[in-house]
């Protein structure tokens, strides 16, 4: 059974695409601006004494009698840290926001796996809770399926809090990939991460009950997370300000995101992981 | 602007209910939400939409008090006075005949007539100056004009049902008089049409109001006649249709003596007769028919039959108010000659003469009543005629239970001789004497000289005479269905020892009239006619058809009403639309 119930083999090309200047430990398929061992040209430079004869190019030699070494660029792996707000908020509505939102980081994870990165996975809602360290190869999908199932949402939040807890693991030239209802303080922990040198991508996921609550008449709205209490007279007119607010929110963030060079993505959680990732894939991956 | 019912205001007491449930606060519901952080920002910003909500919610409260306020006042029934213009005259005649007792719709067509009219009086501007005639037999003036509204209603409040038929000409012409006199003078009758053509009409601006429907059905007890054991009950079917019913024999205890079922064809008369019935003063006759839309003409009483037979000759050139008193008596025949055509041969085949204005050279050998004798006549003395100033009665069983306090007389001639039974200046203005043996009543005053004709007295004078000629055991027969009793007479109220109060209408029953040689029953039946009751739309007059009208307007209820429902689908609509 596919983990999440999740048509992966559809994610099997596509790699996060990076602006480069990644740093990496082992050679994985990312190529760096270092010069090494890949297929790909790079350069040439004046054959030095001790290079390896392999990479003299005969053919311009032929044409120039001189001696030319081909320079390769070389090929790394990246790490991608994906952080999962682990809030009470994730959990609430019928379409399991919490529940999606893991099912999308595992997607994400099978991707990175499926390109050669280490996967590193934090869960938490004030600070990182559970933590997978960088893990690579096929056979860390089985613990970063293990390690997703395990996580239960359930608690008060802070997303800049938890964030700026994922800050001591974060190394420079990462990807940081966030995926949060953003139903908290969200910016200072977003720009710690810019500021500690990540690529990131932030997933805003919102449920359906969300953008467009069914209910109507005197309610008294109870926090999920905190138990404070909101008396909203939810008519048509309140509902349209709701979206208004809701959208403005959303904007916000959308804004900053782009000011920042963070790839911004909203996600319903009425919507499959795959799909959804095969739609923005233009955007976020290239094919490997 | 007046309203019908001011206690429907009380309900008023629901505004402040409603103002009192919008400061309430509302009553909620749990609802988790995943985050109130962005519900919180609602309350921070000022949008259009929650403006727009906060309006509507304020136009919901506005829409509301509106609603309970024209319900409010609809339980008032108000009605604008701007209905009549200020210092209008409104002359209503009101039909006091059989036809307006018919039931339809759960109320008699008088019913209907007094209710219009006084939702007219009590939604008249205060200038306005409304008259009240009942059109019976005779037009009689139930009111006045008069502003008052409280006078008018206590007015309206008498009108009951007292004639077989109406006559609208003697009652248009009393209010074309009383109109005359005013300057906006409208005439307005209340009435179900039940009478022939109009004679040409005294007046241009006449409303007829009608009442009713055309098709009636009305099973009646035309007539009952107790003649010895034997009673004759005659049924008519005055309806279009065939109707059922019973009839109820009772006697004068109240006791069942004889019940028949009957069945009657339109306009069919049935005669029932009932034989060895045990004896009783008198027995009535009761119809129980279902469908039957007039009960009023149900019952009817009948005396024992009376020994009368007497025939009375009245020498007159011709003289309406005599003639219309002298039948009244029960049982006397009446006949009338001119003067001229008066012969010795008539006196011996009489038993009571009246001569008005005239006097035979030889007196009939029979009791004689004379009113204005020529002066002079060979049979008693006499003065030419004088100014009469100021009269009085004088002692006399004549003049029992006569009152003259109210009869005023122009000319008049002394009369000498006998008894006097009223004075003034120039001596006797009527004596009581004898000649031949025989009493001789005179009046020395024409009938038509002064106002006696139209007072009580003058049928109660005549009804004296007549007794004291023939013996005065006759019953009396002066009233009449929805009558007044009398001054000076005592009525004992039927099945009761209590005298009837003064001035309390005579209904249906047998009454006892106190006399000094003990009662006299006295059968009072309703009145009933065989003519159509079926009601017409118009009149017919010389002028052509007159056009039935609408009557008074009623409380603009229905327009208040359809307003509130307006307004109630539109706070359904705002309530709606906005949540």
């Amino acid at each position: 059974m596919a983990p999440f119930d999740l048509d992966l083999a559809r994610l099997d090309r596509l790699m996060l695409r990076h602006k480069g200047g990644l740093t990496g430990t082992d050679s994985g398929k990312r190529l760096s601006n270092k010069f090494g061992a890949s297929l790909e040209f790079a350069d040439y430079r004046p054959y030095l004494p001790g290079d390896d004869i392999r990479r003299l190019d005969w053919a311009v030699y032929g044409r120039s009698r001189r001696l030319f070494t081909r320079l390769n660029r070389s090929e790394l792996d990246a790490t991608v840290n994906i952080v999962v707000d682990g809030s009470a908020s994730m959990a609430w509505g019928d379409w399991a926001k919490g529940r999606r939102s893991l099912a999308l980081a595992f997607a994400l994870a099978y991707i990175s796996i499926r390109s050669y990165d280490r996967v590193a996975l934090a869960v938490g809602a004030k600070e990182v809770g559970s933590y997978l360290p960088p893990v690579h190869g096929q056979a860390a999908l089985a613990r970063i399926q293990e390690f997703l199932a395990g996580q239960e949402f359930g608690r008060a939040g802070n997303l800049s809090d938890l964030l700026l807890s994922l800050k001591k693991n974060l190394r420079p030239n990462q990807f940081t990939v966030v995926i949060s209802d953003f139903l908290s303080e969200w910016q200072p922990g977003l720009e710690s991460i810019v500021l500690a040198r990540q690529q990131v991508l932030a997933f805003f996921v919102e449920s359906p009950d969300e953008a467009e609550p069914q209910w109507r008449g005197a309610l008294t709205l109870v926090d999920s997370e905190t138990g404070g209490e909101k008396d909203v007279d939810l008519d048509q007119f309140t509902l349209a300000a709701y979206r208004e607010t809701r959208e403005e929110h959303r904007r916000e963030i959308a804004d900053y995101c782009r000011s920042r060079g963070i790839g911004f993505h909203l996600y319903s959680a009425a919507a499959d992981p795959v799909d959804f990732l095969a739609a923005i894939a233009p955007a976020i991956f290239r094919t490997g | 602007m007046e309203l019908l019912t001011p206690l429907g205001l009380l309900a008023g007491l629901v505004i402040p209910a409603i103002i009192v449930l919008y400061m309430l606060k509302k009553r909620t519901r749990p609802q988790t939400v995943s985050s109130i952080m962005l519900w919180q920002r609602l309350e921070r910003i000022n949008r259009p939409a929650l403006r727009l909500s906060r309006l509507l919610r304020s136009l919901l409260l506005i829409l509301q008090l509106m609603v309970a306020l024209l319900l409010v006042l609809a339980l008032a029934r108000p009605v604008l006075n701007a209905m009549s213009g200020a210092g209008e005259t409104r002359i209503i005649i009101i039909d006091t005949s059989i036809s307006m007792g018919v039931r339809e719709g759960g109320s008699t067509r008088l019913e209907l007539a007094r209710e219009q009219i006084g939702v007219q009086i009590r939604g008249k501007a205060p200038g306005d100056r409304f008259a009240l005639i009942a059109m019976g037999t005779e037009a009689t003036v139930l009111s006045g004009l008069s502003a008052d509204s409280s006078a008018l209603l206590a007015g309206l409040a008498q009108v009951a049902i007292d004639s077989p038929q109406a006559n609208p000409n003697a009652a248009l012409a009393l209010g074309a008089n009383m109109a005359a006199a005013e300057e906006r003078a409208r005439v307005i009758m209340y009435s179900a049409g039940c009478f022939g053509p109009l004679a040409r009409l005294p007046l241009e601006d006449l409303q007829f109001v009608p009442l009713g429907s055309e098709k009636v059905e009305n099973l009646l007890v035309e007539q009952v006649v107790l003649d010895g054991d034997r009673l004759y009950v005659t049924l008519f079917n005055n309806g279009t249709s065939a109707a059922a019913g019973q009839v109820e024999i009772g006697d004068s205890q109240g006791e069942p003596v004889g019940r028949r079922e009957v069945r009657v064809e339109p306009q069919e008369r049935r005669v029932l007769v009932w034989r060895n019935l045990p004896p009783s003063p008198w027995l009535s006759a009761r119809l129980v028919s279902p469908g039957d839309q007039l009960e009023l003409d149900d019952v009817f009483y009948a005396l024992g039959s009376q020994k009368t037979g007497e025939k009375l000759l009245l020498v007159s050139e011709g003289n309406l108010f005599l003639e219309r008193a002298l039948l009244l008596y029960p049982g006397l025949g009446v006949s009338r000659v001119a003067p001229a055509a008066y012969s010795d041969t008539l006196a011996e085949r009489y038993d009571l003469f009246v001569f008005d204005g005239f006097l035979p050279s030889r007196l009939p050998a029979a009791p004689v009543l004379v009113f204005d004798p020529p002066h002079p006549n060979p049979h008693f003395s006499t003065e030419a005629a004088a100014k009469v100033e100021h009269f009085h009665p004088l002692p006399h069983p004549l003049l029992d239970h006569v009152d003259f306090s109210e009869v005023s007389i122009g000319f008049g001639k002394a009369v000498g001789g006998g008894s006097g039974l009223l004075a003034f200046e120039g001596g006797f203005l009527a004596a009581a004497m004898e000649r031949q043996g025989q009493p001789l009543v005179a009046f020395g005053f024409a009938v038509q000289a002064g106002d006696l004709p139209l007072r009580p007295a003058f049928p109660i004078l005549l009804r004296n005479i007549l007794d004291s000629f023939l013996g005065g055991e006759a019953p009396s027969a002066l009233l009449t269905y929805g009558q007044k009793a009398p001054p000076g007479l005592t009525i004992l109220a039927p099945g009761d020892s209590r005298p009837w109060p003064q001035g309390q209408k005579l209904g249906a029953g047998v009454y006892a009239l106190a006399r000094d040689k003990g009662e006299e029953h006295l059968a009072i039946n309703p009145p009933a006619t065989t003519a159509g009751l079926a009601a017409r739309k118009e009149l017919e007059t010389p002028g052509g058809p007159l056009s039935g009208q609408g009557g008074a307007k009623a409380p603009f209820i229905r327009p208040l009403i359809f307003t509130a429902l307006i307004l109630l689908g539109l706070e359904w609509w705002v309530d709606n639309y906005g949540s």
